[in-house]
């Protein structure tokens, strides 16, 4: 009769056993999900970058800066990168074939958009 | 522009000056545009440039009217051009697609309003002086100088235009 007091034991605890395995999976997921709310809480940024290709003619040929924010999931304010407040951007401008003085090659090119209005 | 002439003068051998189309005021203006580049092909753009400055007041006056294309195969004959090759230019459009692809380009800049600068690259919006100025808060802004001289020491492509905070309050 011990085999059946034991098996009979282990029948009464199947149920806890389930329970206590029920449970595990439930904070497993809950913390995975904590887990996926802070990252989705703090917003990405990529870093403003200009690259800069000086060029024998003198004319600057600077790629345009990009700043790209990431789409934050959650609600809250959604900070974006900004480049330095006192440095205008970079502008890649040609100079197509349009009237120039000055040596092509000098270190500084001013290009003028007007009309004579 | 009237700090032109005090650029080339200070700066003369050490900057590059590149004058590109932008006409926002209209059809005069396009016209005006036209005019100078068929100056050009006869090798006096730059003087027609500073002859359509220099008539700035007159040309306005006539802005409406259809006696502008009158002034200005005038103005080629006080310089000296061969005017009855200018007058084919400028009766024929020759230029009319370079000036609207110019203004065109500047649009894709970013470019809003005229004048505008880009030295090396970076935007200068509206004609600011030589020297550093006072902006309408009171801020000191630098002018051509502080910025043509930074490029220069820079030495590079795309130097940062220096940022002048004001005196004042301290």
């Amino acid at each position: 009769m011990a085999t059946e007091t034991h098996i009979g034991r282990a029948l009464l605890r199947m149920p806890t056993l389930i329970g206590i395995t029920a449970l595990s999976v439930v904070l497993a997921l809950a913390a995975a999900c904590g887990g996926d709310e802070q990252s989705q809480g703090e917003p990405t940024t990529t870093p403003t970058q200009v690259a800069r290709t000086p060029t024998p003619g003198g004319t600057p040929t600077v790629a345009k800066p990009t700043t790209v924010a990431q789409p934050t999931a959650t609600a809250g304010p959604t900070t974006v990168a900004q480049a330095t407040p006192t440095t205008p951007a970079v502008v890649q401008v040609s100079v197509d074939d349009d009237p120039s003085w000055g040596p092509e090659d000098a270190a500084v090119t001013i290009i003028e958009f007007s009309d004579f209005l | 522009m009237q700090t032109l002439p005090q650029i080339e003068a200070a700066y003369e051998g050490k900057i590059r000056f590149v004058f590109r189309d932008f006409a926002v005021h209209g059809q005069p203006a396009v016209k005006m545009a036209e005019a100078a580049d068929c100056a050009g092909d006869q090798g006096k753009f730059w003087e027609y440039h500073d002859k359509l400055w220099a008539s700035f007041q007159a040309s306005s006056q006539q802005a409406q009217t259809s006696a502008l294309v009158t002034a200005l195969k005038g103005y080629a004959s006080e310089l000296g051009l061969d005017t009855a090759t200018f007058d084919e230019c400028l009766d024929s459009g020759k230029y009319a697609s370079e000036v609207q692809k110019d203004s065109q380009d500047a649009q894709s800049y970013g470019v809003t309003g005229t004048p505008a600068f880009f030295v090396n690259g970076r935007p200068v919006k509206g004609a600011i002086p030589l020297a550093d100025y006072q902006d309408t808060s009171g801020a000191t802004q630098p002018g051509f100088k502080s910025i043509i001289d930074a490029a220069l020491t820079g030495g590079e492509s795309g130097t940062p235009i220096p940022t002048v905070t004001s005196g004042s309050g301290g």
